[in-house]
Formats: C-alpha cells, structure tokens, sequence
C-alpha cells in the first residue's frame, strides 16, 4: 500500500486506464492465443475478442487485482476451443481478404512443432504450459489464471512435461 | 536439450514472431483512451462484418454446430452493413459476475457450447471421512477411497495416481504422518478439467518413529546360527525428511533417521541419490542435492534401509525459479 492510500484508507480504487492496460498486455495476449490456437490467422481476433470483453466491462474489470488475468483466462478458454478457434480463422480470413492485412508471421521448425505438440496435450495442460513458458509466469501466477489451486497447477505441468519429453524423445528418436 | 530448454526455445521463437508482426490496433501507436474505445468498436463492426463474410466459407460448419445466437445487442450496430447482415455472435462467455475483486471468477467461455462437455469430474472422498484419527503404528497406511467419474485420473497429494476402476472407484494406500494430515485428491478428466476435494486426518501414534518387525532375506526370524553380521531380528528402520522443498541453488533436502547400526541407507530418485551409513548408535542422516530438478516440480524420493530392504518414499519440490 502506498502512503497516499495508507493516509486516506477510504479512497476507492480507480479501474487502470484501459489504453495504457491494451498497450502493454495486447502482444503478449496475441501470443498466447497463437500458442494455444496454432492459428497464426486467428490468434489476433481471438486476442481482440478478449479485449473487447474487457473494454466492455472496464468499470469492473479494471478494478482486478490482476485484469491481465482476467483476458488471459479468457483468451485461453476462447483458444483451446476448436469451434471458436476455426469460426475466428475465417472472420479472419474474410477480413485479410477484404483489407489485405497480413497474419502473423510463422514461428519456425521446431519450435513451431513443439507448440503442435502442446496444443494436442489435454487444454488445461497446454494452458499451463503456455502461461508458465512463453510468458515466463511462476506457478502461482499460472495457478491464479486458471482458477485452480498450485498443487493442481503443478500437477497439469508435471504431466505436460512429462508427456511433451516422451513425445520428444519419440520425434528426436526419429530423427537419426 | 532438457524439456525445459526446448520450451523456452519454442517461447522465445513465438515471442519474436509476434514481436514482429503488424499488429492492427497497434500501428499507428499509442491512441488515446477514447480512441481505443473507438478503435475497438470499430473493430467489432468490422468483425460482424467479416463474420457475414465468413458465414459464406463456413456455411455447413456453422450450420451444425448448435450454441451460435443472432444477437441484436452486438455493438455499434449504426454500420448499415452491420445493420442489415445476420450477426453471428460467439457467446464469448466472458464472466458478468465475479464473487470477488482479488479472485475474479471467471464462466468458462466455453460453457455454451454443448459439443464440449465443460463439466469437471465429480469426484467423493468416501472414506475415511474429513477429520478422522488414527491410532497406532497398524493404522498409518490408509487406504482412502472414493468415486469419480469413469475414465478420470485421481492424483493425490499432488503426485501419486490413484488406482481407478472401470466402474468409477478409486483407492489409494497413503502413509499418514504423526499429527494432521491435510490430504488434496484431485481429478483430472480426459478433457484436463480437475475437481480438487482435501480432507484432514489425524494420525496419533504408539511410537515418535516407525518401528518394524523384518525379516532378514534368507535368515530364519530369530533364527541364530546366521552371520556375524545379521541385524536382530528386531530391526528399527525410520526416516524423515527435513524438508521436503527448496527455493536454494542447488536445491537439497536432508533426510535422517533410524536403522541397524552399520546399515547402508540409500536415497534415490530421479534428479539426485546420495548414500550414508547408520552409526554405531543407529542414528543416521545425509543431506542431498537434486541439481537438475526443474523448477515447480514434485518428484518422489525413495529412502532405502539395504539391510532390511525397508524402504520410505517422500515428495521434494523445487522452488527455486531461477
């Protein structure tokens, strides 16, 4: 608590301003989303989807502890769903078409491979991991996002990594 | 390359990726409050447009798949394109009501969608129920069982899986420390949803340590006429970790206890094993590190009595980020 909030216990929290809330949270949302999607069409309109949620209901969601976890719950939810990952990629596609706008750029072997791999593991586990490693999130973090209890979070990663090295080791395996 | 590199890896690639696309609402830099409320906006028309356009591409697909509305309340529906196309909305499910400002609940965006079934596992703890107690060195291993929905895991403590029936029921043998033993099982469908149930029981025994009975492989309980150096017949055999977690680099735990004296005590498990003799009093105790445990994860660790072949296993968690 800052000493401006400490000497007048009763100001009422003002919601984060939602431009400045879009400007730092907008890339790393969109790369959550195509981590989770695989859809380099998609993963801006499902990351847009969010926002406009959020921007929505900024009176309340502004005044989160953590509204960037709100839009990442959100946008994970959102990715992970076939149905909704397909009907974005083709508003998305009328949308390239109509304005010519240029989808994301593609990851790149193997990194590109390892994401396939993380999308086909069960969704809480690709969320997890998604949220641990491509935005770095300690397991707390990860565990607040997806509403569910550290011991729980850890035990999605556990599994996910112990499924992704076996999957590895078959494709490393394959390689030879 | 350990799995924890290649993810990194992968993070980094994809990062970079999206670093360097052109973003739409962020080209023309950084607007206004009111001009990204106008932006959004128009963005949203612009998505019903392209919605419409889309409707075409995925006709038969849309077609089929239930859960879609037409809904008259999507924004800014002054765009006469807007106005005069069908809208398909995704029910983006995005949460309208949160219990709580630190702890947003959020429905699952997903809910309306009755191709996916969104339900998490139920799952009962039918014995023993939340805050028994047990006494004795007999009632230290407790079988706890339960239901759950067919084809789901049940993982308690956060690292044994538990065994689970075809018909939904599950069992699982835990040892119970001395005190309260506060206890998680979770389940875990083939969708990844988990329902987490904990209960606490409570363990009061005869005994500080565990103490058994063992027969000595190949000796005769009792028996004389052995080697020089068969243990006793009674062979005291206990051990405990310190614990149990480490935020040190490198991380370590250190484990003590009880045994023959003279008797090789080994630790084991995946990221690090070390060994240690009990003393000529029977004491014992060995610190081990675990250098390559990965950050966040609980692993098992098996203490080892050589002589008796007793053996003790306990979780470790790395909690060291870095």
């Amino acid at each position: 608590m800052n000493k401006a909030q400490s000497d007048h216990p009763e100001v009422v929290t003002l919601p984060e301003d939602f431009d400045a809330f879009y400007q730092r949270e907008f890339r790393s949302v969109v790369a959550l989303a195509y981590a989770l999607s695989g859809s380099r069409i998609a993963a801006e309109d499902l990351a847009q989807e969010a926002f406009i949620a959020a921007h929505q209901q900024w009176d309340r969601v502004g005044r989160y502890e953590a509204p960037g976890a709100w839009v990442r719950r959100v946008v994970s939810n959102k990715s992970v769903s076939l149905f909704r990952k397909r009907t974005s990629e083709a508003k998305a596609l009328a949308r390239v078409a109509l304005r010519r706008q240029s989808p994301l750029p593609e990851v790149g072997e193997p990194s590109d491979e390892f994401w396939g791999m993380v999308r086909d593991l069960p969704r809480r586990q690709s969320q997890a991991v998604a949220l641990h490693y491509l935005e770095d999130r300690p397991i707390a973090e990860v565990a607040q996002i997806l509403e569910c209890s550290e011991s729980t979070a850890k035990v999605h990663l556990h599994k996910a990594r112990k499924t992704l090295a076996k999957r590895l080791e078959n494709v490393d395996r394959d390689l030879i | 390359m350990t799995i924890d590199e290649r993810a990194r890896q992968a993070a980094r690639d994809l990062n970079q990726a999206v670093a360097q696309a052109d973003l739409m609402l962020l080209e023309a830099g950084v607007p206004g409050e009111r001009e990204v409320a106008q932006r959004v906006n128009r963005r949203s028309r612009s998505l019903v447009f392209a919605g419409g356009f889309a409707v075409v591409l995925l006709v038969v697909a849309i077609a089929l798949v239930p859960g879609r509305v037409y809904s008259p309340d999507a924004p800014e529906t002054n765009d006469p394109v807007a106005n005069s196309t069908p809208i398909l909305t995704p029910d983006d499910g995005t949460p309208d009501s949160t219990p709580s400002d630190t702890a947003p609940a959020v429905d699952d965006p997903d809910t309306t969608d009755p191709t996916i079934d969104l339900s998490a596992p139920e799952l009962t703890i039918s014995f023993p129920e939340d805050g028994a107690v047990f006494e004795g060195a007999d009632d230290r291993a407790i079988t706890f069982r339960g239901t759950v929905d067919p084809g789901s895991e049940v993982i308690a403590a956060g690292l044994y899986n538990a065994t689970v029936n075809p018909n939904g029921t599950w069992f699982i043998s835990l040892i119970i420390g001395p005190g309260d033993n506060v206890t998680s099982f979770v389940a875990v469908d083939e969708d990844g949803l988990e329902t987490e149930k904990t209960i606490t029981v409570t363990y009061i025994p005869d005994q500080p340590e565990v103490t058994s009975t063992t027969e000595v492989p190949g000796e005769e309980p009792g028996g004389d006429g052995g080697p020089a150096d068969t243990p006793d017949a009674d062979v005291t055999f206990s051990a405990s970790a310190i614990y149990k977690e480490s935020a040190e680099s490198p991380p370590f735990d250190v484990y003590e206890g009880t045994a023959t004296p003279g008797a090789t005590i080994s630790v084991t498990s995946e990221y690090g094993n070390d060994t240690t003799v009990a003393d000529e009093d029977g004491q014992w105790r060995i610190r081990v590190v675990f250098n390559e445990a990965p950050p966040g994860e609980t692993f098992l660790v098996t203490v080892r009595d050589e002589l008796t072949e007793r053996e003790l296993k306990f979780g470790f968690t790395n909690l060291n980020e870095s």
